[in-house]
């Protein structure tokens, strides 16, 4: 057995003496830190969670471009794409693609605050903070291992160096996160954006830590913590001394381009459970598409999911009666009413809705359900 | 931590241990809750209220059997399962739950259906994604809800080949699948 044991030490530290000669190379960590964020990358693109929006997109790269014109230039490198995702988050890989998540930009309220989260990012790639990480990174681990052997136990581990190379890019260190809060004040206040709003991004953030119970939003936990980022905001806004608020923009075009993957967010919300948030964005979206069928027949999932009391279900009968109302070609409110009155012991009204969701859609997936519940309902 | 090397600890943990984790299904797997017949040759991983059995490794194929508490939490959706629920409703908490997991890509729901298991009302769902590591799975997934615990069965193996060699087998489980009367 020891024999055994012995091959495998062998094997483990032969791998690791390989690995510490490849890292011994500052350059062979940035070219490392670039192949596996196109490793990611093409893992995103193929992963179907990109959330996909031809007008939406041009619009964040025309911000990101006013923003900073030579950083947005083709040439520049920064490109914002958007992920399928609740929660409030965004990042930057060293190659300059910006990934940010449905759920912070439903959060947004007006273009300034889209600005603020973009100048951010952007700040991060215009200053180069993931290859001044790892290079500060693999300063700190050669002088470690210079005063430390390799059979010691404070060496760390591949997976720890591999762990620290990951942070580079899903966390920056903390006095990276201050500059590139601090020269997205500046992008902002050179492109006409009111900087104000970058407080209240941090607000948009402090309000879901608050929801979610979260010691931070962000799932990287080498960010400084928010109170201290927002103290060093006003700071900073002390110091550039923006003038005449009114001048500057907050608002743009920003709804109107945005109503799309509200819609989307709350679909995701339903999906995860994260009902208060859902009927929170399902309100504002029906306050700027009051007449959209999908609007209202997700507000009445959530209302007949969260079931919090009795009123829950007539709010969400109401709900898909009015997107019948709205659009009576669209299967999904009829199948949710015909399943409201089945189960609630109302076969009888059930019935037609469950006949003209299968009349309407011949081929949804549930369907096999609803001919199950006909076919206990008596004629 | 690459596969390798949770490969080579784990070798390492049986040999200084000497405590192995999978171990062989003896004709008929007994849980708290339920009983089922396991072709031979298959080894079973239990871990409470989850067990899983393999033939070949669960890389190639794996069925995982569960009883759980309603009140139990999912991972990556807070919809809770209940008894009034229908099985499309607790179907849909299922696919929530995995459309909810980033972990999980390209989930494709290939069909949903209501299922009759040991002769409770249940769902089945047929659906593939793919890993982690790109590789594209298909499963079959069987749930239903009785005495405030949900039972679910599912078979997942790659949709290439594996699929479709150990289905069979997978039915013949769920056949033999039957709760303990004391429930």
């Amino acid at each position: 057995m020891w024999v055994f044991v012995i091959i495998l030490f062998g094997y483990c530290t032969g791998g690791w003496a390989a690995e510490f000669a490849s890292l011994n190379s500052e350059e062979a960590d940035i070219r490392d830190l670039m192949e596996r964020a196109s490793e990611d990358q093409q893992l995103l693109e193929n992963s179907g969670i990109l959330y996909r929006n031809e007008e939406l997109e041009p619009y964040l790269n025309r911000i990101v471009a006013r923003l900073d014109a030579n950083a947005a230039s083709p040439d520049g490198g920064f490109k914002v794409k958007m992920i399928k995702d609740p929660h409030l988050n965004a990042f930057t890989y060293p190659d300059g693609t910006c990934y940010i998540q449905t759920g912070i930009l439903a959060r947004l309220e007006n273009e300034a605050q889209l600005a603020a989260l973009l100048a951010h990012e952007l700040a991060h790639f215009v200053k180069s903070h993931a290859a001044i990480g790892i290079r500060r990174f693999h300063r700190r681990l050669r002088s470690d291992f210079s005063r430390q052997p390799l059979n010691q136990e404070a060496s760390p581990s591949r997976a720890q160096i591999r762990r620290r190379i990951e942070c580079v890019w899903s966390g920056y260190h903390h006095e990276a996160e201050y500059e590139a809060d601090r020269e997205s004040l500046k992008f902002m206040i050179r492109a006409g954006y009111d900087p104000y709003e970058a407080l209240r991004l941090f607000e948009h953030l402090a309000e879901e830590m608050s929801r979610e119970n979260l010691k931070e939003p962000l799932i990287s936990g080498s960010h400084p913590r928010l109170q201290a980022r927002i103290e060093k905001c006003k700071e900073f806004l002390k110091n550039l001394k923006p003038q005449n608020r009114d001048g500057f923009n907050k608002v743009g075009n920003f709804e109107e381009h945005i109503q799309d993957l509200l819609l989307e967010n709350i679909g995701i919300d339903v999906q995860a459970g994260r009902f208060e948030q859902a009927l929170q964005a399902s309100e504002r979206y029906l306050a700027l598409r009051p007449d959209d069928a999908r609007g209202h027949y997700l507000q009445g999932e959530i209302y007949r999911q969260q079931d919090h009391s009795g009123t829950d279900v007539i709010r969400a009968e109401l709900c898909y009666k009015r997107a019948i109302g709205l659009d009576d070609s669209y299967p999904e409110p009829y199948r949710a009413l015909g399943m409201l009155y089945y189960k609630t012991g109302l076969p009888q009204q059930a019935k037609p809705y469950l006949e003209a969701s299968l009349t309407l859609a011949p081929d949804a997936p549930e369907n096999a359900y609803l001919r199950n519940y006909l076919s206990q309902i008596r004629p | 931590m690459t596969m390798k090397m949770a490969l080579t600890i784990l070798v390492l943990f049986s040999l200084i241990g000497g405590c192995a984790t999978w171990s062989p299904v003896d004709g008929r797997l007994n849980s708290e809750g339920y009983i089922v017949d396991i072709p031979p040759g298959w080894m079973k991983f239990d871990s409470g209220g989850t067990v899983m059995i393999s033939r070949d490794g669960p890389y190639l194929q794996y069925v995982l059997l569960q009883e759980r508490p309603l009140d139990q939490p999912f991972h990556h959706t807070r919809k809770r399962l209940t008894a009034q629920m229908l099985p499309q409703e607790a179907a849909q908490v299922i696919i929530d739950d995995l459309s909810s997991d980033m972990a999980v890509k390209n989930l494709s729901v290939l069909e949903n259906t209501p299922a009759i298991i040991d002769g409770h009302d249940g769902f089945m769902l047929h659906y593939s994604y793919r890993n982690q590591q790109g590789l594209l799975l298909k499963t079959a997934y069987y749930g239903f809800i009785h005495d405030r615990i949900y039972y679910s069965l599912r078979f997942t193996a790659p949709q290439r080949h594996y699929f479709e060699k150990d289905i069979r087998t997978f039915e013949s489980i769920l056949s033999n699948f039957h709760l303990v009367a004391a429930r």
